[in-house]
């Protein structure tokens, strides 16, 4: 058995370009990847936070470059709790892409999906996207909103904390979209399933 | 391109692991010392340790039964309730927590005992081949007002779902005397898992204490000989289809001769094939021998 | 898109189904630069998943293209050649509305229908409308090759071997029916099956028992002597009853009174080894659609750093004089790469010059309830024997829970090999599932109604062969095919894949992300004791490391 009592499956979307992994690896490594470059290989990273002296850990999964073109798979939405999604404040087009965003997080995404849009790079000194329009933006679409910078560490543990502490909240208020309830993990191991009305995950 | 892609050498992993489990150790010893600070028993098989809670539980029960404050003595009695539970997770099979468990709830006269019920039932639908849970249903079950029929259902269920299971029979066996109108319909049910798996002893012993029940009659035991003998045609080199043989022959014609040169036959047959409890047959045929 | 694509690859795949997706994968996996684009604006071509509205919008014709204009982009010795072919396209039949559009305009509609229709008894519960269910249409992921997994199959051993299994979830297949003696009945296929069947007696189940344990463990002396002889034969001379026959040859084994015993045995073992592993059937299903497995493989591409791109259609193949293959036309870009591989529907028209010689008929219904109810939800394979000199039909009925349909409603896949025409081929299993018979008017069980219907037919390309012979560096890959599982296909992309890099393995096992170093986090960091001191330091490493990352490239 590992030592966490929840496991949240958080996806990140938006435009190349806006920051996406730097988020990632700012929260999980604490560190600013400089450069561009996706990591090959890497499919989700994870950390484990306490919440309530519980530890709850986070699997975060990134686009692996497939938003290039809009080619996301609809799997990847497919079983994420929370969504992360992300434009860059000093590049309009980023931010005039978001309905797009939403109308594939609408389709695919599950409706109880928690959602949290994220205005990245508020270092730079070139701001094209005030922060009362972003936050006006999520009002609307009934988003949790955060301005953040991954160089500079700014509020990124904060919006991660955040989910977490939310996503604890409804799994305890039983509000969760409840994946596990209908899936079997499939794995190289046997596992016994008796009568049971569940689906499987192949680990 | 290759190898772009860095991954940790097995000896690195090692290295890792090993840091990994000091870090557990250390978070374990922690978590050992305050699990003593407080008292809890780490060991949930020492029944002393159990006794004196119980003691404690009943200074606390007797000093609050004529109080108004029934909330302080229900997180109380609530919270022996998770001990049990921790316990019960680090060793499901342990006598000990089973018992304090049921000790508790008896003690509350607020217990909740239709979610303990389902708890049990959620349980065996997991692993239903822990005797304890049965057990434990089985007292719990007496308290909830379930139907002997549902209780039944959930027997054939979970029968249904793996019949290789001693516990499943035997708390079938617990449930109810058997009667006119049932026994058709057990005799049916282990039949039908002697013919599926002949092999598998668990349905043997059902069948045992069946025909251990009186109200079996001849006309049923004649029956179930014929399809023995049907069976044994299939499966010539079972035993346990030529010992219930015997058990039967030996029940409805003990004295009749062609049928004592069957069971001789069986326990010769028997003698070949189940070579570790040979003696045990050769027994049984010279006592045939010599009683004839 | 603002984004340019890169211009030169190692690989270029052309199309997402399944065996495009397995090979792009693989390429992706041992470090090859992999571009993968398709034309339609979701994945899988023929092998996807659609909700109700974008099925019913289905486009079956490919485009055609040959931009004779780009030929500036081409070098002098090069040819193009055009992109695509209408010679394996999925043909639809028909695609009809059993219910009322709206509920206002319900009284018209329904006259409509009933003129129509010659089945004007079949009354549709009034409060399903069409409008209903299209604004439900996201709920729906009908696929168009819906599979099953057996779960010790090639396929599920594929994706735990290659870790690709973490992005797909499963469901077991609950039940397995056929149609016996004029009704549908569950086959007993496991031990637990067997023992609490009420439909076969005793001596049966100890008949049923022994034969299914002589075909998994049997010997050659077992089956010596039936070489030559059907499958149905050796159940005959084992004595099995008629039932159990039925149960044998037409649904465990899958087979048909002229299979050959050896065929048949095969068949029988590769169910019954898929027993106990993950639930009560041998059977999985993906969730959410069968659509999902080409993504699960087109992601781990993507993570190993596959270019994926939709909606991208291509202006023409670029040859050289030697009918090497050297890029492809993208839009106003040319992209070079060493290799081809691409579905066969976008095979040059100039190239092909062979044709489908077999279809496979198939139809899908949306239903309002199970075509054999139950207290709980199931997931069934129904495996429906010839009768009548029909052929057999495989029927997949899917509920809720599997995240293909809306609550209440059912989705059900028909599929067989084509004799005539799908509704022809398929006729008598609809009748028998959906309509009330004459004779047994007196029954009190309540059909399902068809709410919706889709008819099609698709080639299967499968056997025929596909080498290039007068283009070098191409490999296509075929369509659907009958096969329950993605047995074929999986084979199909491993010889592709071989054929183009002989000396590496076939999708090894993808690390998890605890085993993956990444720049910046050295090996010492990690074992250091104090981490978060150590990252102080790391960033100034950060540079260096990329550096040489970079140099290895």
């Amino acid at each position: 058995m590992e030592d966490f009592k929840f496991l949240f499956k958080v996806v990140l979307v938006g435009n190349a370009g806006v920051g996406k992994t730097c988020l990632v690896r700012r929260f999980t490594q604490g560190l600013f990847p400089p450069g561009q470059g996706a990591t090959i290989g890497v499919d989700f990273m994870i950390k484990t936070v306490e919440v309530e002296n519980e530890k709850v850990k986070l699997q975060i999964w990134d686009t692996a470059g497939q938003e290039r073109f809009r080619s996301i798979t609809q799997s990847y939405y497919r079983s994420a709790h929370a969504l992360i999604l992300v434009y860059d404040i000093s590049c309009q087009p980023t931010f005039d892409c978001l309905p797009d965003w939403l109308r594939e997080i609408e389709e695919y995404a599950s409706s109880k999906v928690l959602r949290i849009l994220v205005g990245n790079k508020i270092d730079r000194e070139d701001r094209e996207i005030p922060t009362v329009v972003g936050e006006d933006f999520a009002a609307r679409h009934n988003m949790y909103f955060l301005e953040t910078s991954a160089k500079e560490a700014e509020n990124v543990e904060k919006l991660f904390m955040k989910i977490a502490e939310d996503l604890m909240q409804q799994a305890r208020s039983k509000d969760l979209p409840r994946y596990d309830s209908i899936t079997t993990n499939i794995s190289g191991r046997t596992s016994s399933i008796s009568d049971s009305n569940c689906c499987s995950k192949l680990t | 391109m290759h190898g772009r892609l860095k991954v940790r050498t097995t000896e690195e992993q090692q290295l890792l692991k090993r840091k990994e489990q000091q870090k557990k150790l250390i978070a374990y010893r922690m978590g050992m010392k305050q699990i003593l600070d407080s008292r809890k028993p780490v060991n949930p098989d020492i029944y002393t340790l159990w006794n004196y809670r119980k003691e404690v539980a009943l200074l606390e029960i007797n000093s609050n039964i004529n109080i108004e404050e029934t909330e302080k003595l229900s997180n109380f009695l609530e919270n022996e309730l998770k001990l049990t539970e921790q316990c019960l997770l680090a060793n499901p099979k342990s006598y000990s927590s089973w018992h304090h468990r049921y000790w508790i709830l008896e003690h509350n006269p607020e217990a909740n005992w239709k979610k303990e019920f389902d708890l049990c039932t959620k349980y065996l639908t997991m692993d239903d081949r822990n005797f304890h849970c049965w057990d434990f249903r089985r007292l719990v079950l007496n308290k909830v007002g379930i139907t002997l029929g549902d209780e039944i259902k959930f027997s054939t269920d979970r029968i249904n779902i793996n019949f290789s299971n001693y516990s499943s029979w035997h708390y079938r066996s617990t449930l109810k005397a058997l009667t006119e109108e049932c026994v058709e319909d057990e005799l049916t049910i282990v039949k039908s898992a002697l013919f599926t798996d002949p092999a598998d002893s668990s349905a043997w012993f059902y069948l045992r204490w069946i025909l251990s029940d009186p109200i079996v009659n001849t006309e049923h035991k004649e029956d179930l000989l014929d399809n023995l003998n049907q069976l044994l045609e299939i499966e010539p080199d079972c035993r346990w289809i030529l010992i219930a043989k015997c058990w039967l022959i030996q029940d409805l014609h003990a004295d009749k001769s062609n049928y004592v040169k069957e069971q001789i036959d069986c326990y010769r047959k028997l003698e070949e094939i189940d070579l570790l409890r040979k003696g045990h047959y050769s027994d049984k045929l010279n006592k045939l021998l010599s009683a004839n | 898109m603002d984004y340019e694509l890169p211009s030169e690859f190692d690989l270029i795949v052309v199309g997402t189904g399944v065996i495009e997706s397995i090979v792009a994968a693989a390429a992706s996996r041992i470090g090859k630069r992999v571009l993968h684009i398709d034309s339609n604006n979701y994945y899988g071509g023929l092998w996807a998943s659609f909700n109700l509205d974008s099925i019913n919008k289905l486009v079956t014709e490919n485009e055609l293209r040959n931009e004779l204009d780009k030929k500036d982009l081409l070098k002098e010795n090069e040819t193009l050649y055009s992109v695509g072919n209408n010679a394996f396209n999925l043909k639809i039949q028909s695609q009809t509305w059993n219910l009322p559009e709206k509920l206002e305009e319900q009284n018209e509609v329904q006259t409509e229908t009933v003129d129509a229709k010659e089945d004007v008894d079949v009354k549709v519960d009034e409060s399903w409308t069409q409008e209903k269910l299209l604004k439900l249409s996201r709920k729906f992921n009908i696929d168009l090759t819906p599979k099953l997994h057996f779960a010790r199959g090639d396929f599920v051993e594929l994706l735990i071997a290659s870790n690709i299994a973490r992005y797909s979830e499963f469901r077991s297949v609950s039940r397995v029916l056929t149609w016996l003696n004029g009704q549908l009945e569950v086959v007993p296929c496991s031990r637990s099956d067997v023992f609490s069947s009420n439909k076969v007696s005793v001596i049966e189940k100890r008949m049923l028992m022994k034969l299914l344990t002589s075909c998994v463990d049997g010997d050659e002396k077992e089956f010596a002597g039936y070489e030559n002889k059907t499958f149905q034969s050796y159940l005959k001379d084992r004595k099995l009853t008629g039932n159990l026959i039925h149960y044998v040859l037409y649904a465990i084994a899958m087979s048909t009174d002229d299979t050959m015993c050896l065929e048949g045995v095969k068949n029988t073992k590769r169910f019954l080894g898929s027993l106990g592993r993950y639930g009560k059937t041998p059977f999985l299903y993906s969730m959410y659609g069968s659509g999902e497995i080409t993504q699960a493989f087109c992601r781990l591409s993507a993570v190993f750093g596959g270019i994926y791109a939709l909606n991208q259609p291509l202006n023409g193949f670029i040859f050289n004089n030697e009918h090497t293959f050297r890029g492809v036309l993208c839009g106003q870009q040319r992209i070079n790469a060493e290799h081809l591989v691409m579905s066969l529907e976008k095979v040059p028209q100039s190239v092909v010059d062979f044709s489908a010689k077999e279809y496979i008929s198939r139809a899908i219904f949306i239903t309002d309830r199970s075509i054999m109810e139950s207290d709980k939800e199931h997931l069934t394979l129904l495996l429906f024997p010839s009768i009548n000199g029909k052929r057999t039909c495989t029927i997949l009925e899917l509920g809720s829970l599997t995240g293909t349909c809306p609550k209440d409603l059912y989705i059900v896949h028909m599929f067989t090999k084509q004799y005539t025409s799908p509704e022809e081929d398929l006729k008598h299993c609809v009748e028998k599932l959906f309509y009330k018979q004459e004779e047994s008017g007196e029954s009190e069980i309540i059909l399902p109604n068809i709410l919706w219907s889709f008819y099609y037919s698709v080639p299967n390309t499968f056997n025929l062969g596909l080498k290039c012979e007068q283009l070098h560096n191409v490999y296509m890959c075929s369509g659907p095919d009958m096969d329950l599982d993605y047995d074929p296909a999986i084979a199909q992309a491993k010889e592709i894949f071989t054929s183009i890099y002989p000396d590496f393995e076939f999708l090894p096992r993808a690390p998890d992300p605890e085993e993956i170093i990444i720049e910046g986090e050295d090996n010492n960091n990690v074992l250091n004791d104090d981490n978060n001191e150590v990252e102080e330091h790391s960033d100034n490493r950060t540079e260096e490391n990329l550096q040489t990352q970079r140099n290895i490239d």
